[in-house]
């Protein structure tokens, strides 16, 4: 049997949204890009960045929908921010 | 480092020969614009294969958590197989960018089309199978992911490797942990973990693919998306997993070779694992049958795969 998922509820639609991950280890560190994830909504995108980028016990970190990013030296390209 | 010649069959491509003149610079690549054709279909198989290993792990040692001998070992598998999971994102997320759909390669293609390694399609028998995955498995892993992230031309995906490899050193120092220990619980427990090393080593050592003197796919090296070929990794692999068996009285079919200087296999590659047995035949084959057994891959990869795509998840996970 094929598992039944409701794509809206866990993909958002039909069009993946995609958020990038910041963080820093300590205070004098800075804030560096750490990675980029695909959730449908802020709040499972809060959930997937703890998953996946838990090898740090960050001093802080923080999530940024990749639509809000003005690209300047990549302005033109396909990329809005490097994955990594 | 003789394997990042050129490629000798495009001189009548510029662009290709621009191309990897610039990666044998040390020069790095940081979006698809900057890709020739080749270079991208290379690059998008290393990661597909590298994205599909990473959700294998999750059929493989999910059995491994359910039979753990205790709360800390349990612990420690499932943080294991979060690791992984996590880095089957990363390589997904990654993989998007490429234009293709995360969803749809893990749960609605065939799971016969996974490009899964032989090493990752047996059922784990028990906590020492476990152990043994790590110590030999995840070792072999570790081996490549480092020489990818050392070398690979394309920066994103080496980038991406740090958080994996901080990862994965763990998982091997937790094989280590775990065979030391087994190996003090008397003769009858030091006996069985020699029987899983019997199992696994030879998976471990196929790990890196064919011998150089027959690979014919040199594409991964002409464009620095790995720097060592499949012989020098497997080496490196050797001079990790021998001493350390060695050291504790575990007998592996390879020892250190004073004259060369290097760790040799005490059989010729290729050879077969017999299904019926559980046992390799250490006779040597052709690489086309050993090809044809890869390729028919083993009993746990296409149900274990198949059960991620059909379990039933409901509708209040989250």
């Amino acid at each position: 049997m094929k598992k039944v998922i409701d794509r809206r509820l866990e993909l958002g639609g039909d069009k993946p949204e995609f958020y990038e991950i910041f963080a820093r280890r300590s205070s004098a560190e800075a804030l560096t890009h750490i990675g980029s994830i695909e959730a449908p909504n802020a709040e499972l995108a809060e959930a997937r960045a703890w998953f996946v980028y838990d090898h740090e016990p960050w001093k802080e970190m923080c999530i940024v929908p990749t639509s809000a990013i003005i690209p300047i030296t990549e302005r033109g390209s396909d990329v809005k921010v490097k994955v990594v | 480092m003789a394997q990042v010649a050129l490629a000798r069959d495009t001189r009548d491509e510029p662009n290709e020969v621009a191309l990897q003149t610039r990666v044998k610079a040390g020069g790095t690549l940081e979006d698809i614009s900057e890709m020739t054709p080749r270079y991208r279909d290379v690059l998008v198989a290393t990661m597909s294969i590298a994205a599909d290993l990473e959700i294998m792990t999750l059929p493989l040692d999910l059995d491994a958590m359910q039979f753990a001998p205790c709360i800390g070992d349990r612990i420690a598998v499932a943080s294991a197989l979060q690791d992984e999971m996590g880095h089957a994102q990363v390589m997904f997320r990654m993989l998007e960018e490429f234009g293709f759909d995360a969803y749809e390669r893990v749960f609605e293609r065939d799971p016969a089309t996974f490009k899964t390694f032989f090493m990752l399609e047996w059922n784990l028998k028990d906590p020492i199978d476990m152990a043994m995955s790590h110590l030999i498995g995840d070792q072999a892993g570790y081996i490549t992911t480092c020489d990818l992230e050392e070398h690979c031309s394309f920066g994103p995906y080496s980038r991406s490797l740090r958080k994996v490899n901080f990862e994965e050193q763990f998982h091997v120092k937790r094989g280590e942990y775990s065979v030391r220990h087994y190996m003090q619980l008397g003769p009858e427990v030091r006996k069985r973990v020699q029987e899983s090393l019997d199992f696994w080593f030879p998976l471990g050592a196929e790990w890196f693919g064919a011998t150089d003197d027959v690979k014919s796919r040199m594409d991964q090296l002409h464009y620095k998306i790995r720097g060592s070929s499949n012989d020098q990794l497997r080496q490196i692999w050797l001079s990790r997993v021998v001493p350390f068996c060695e050291q504790l009285g575990l007998k592996v079919p390879a020892h250190f070779d004073g004259e060369k200087g290097i760790y040799v296999l005490d059989f010729e590659m290729p050879i077969l694992f017999n299904e019926e047995t559980g046992k390799w035949d250490f006779r040597k084959v052709t690489w086309a049958e050993k090809l044809a057994q890869w390729k028919r891959g083993g009993s746990k990869k296409v149900p274990g795969l198949r059960r991620i795509q059909s379990e039933l998840w409901g509708h209040d996970l989250w």
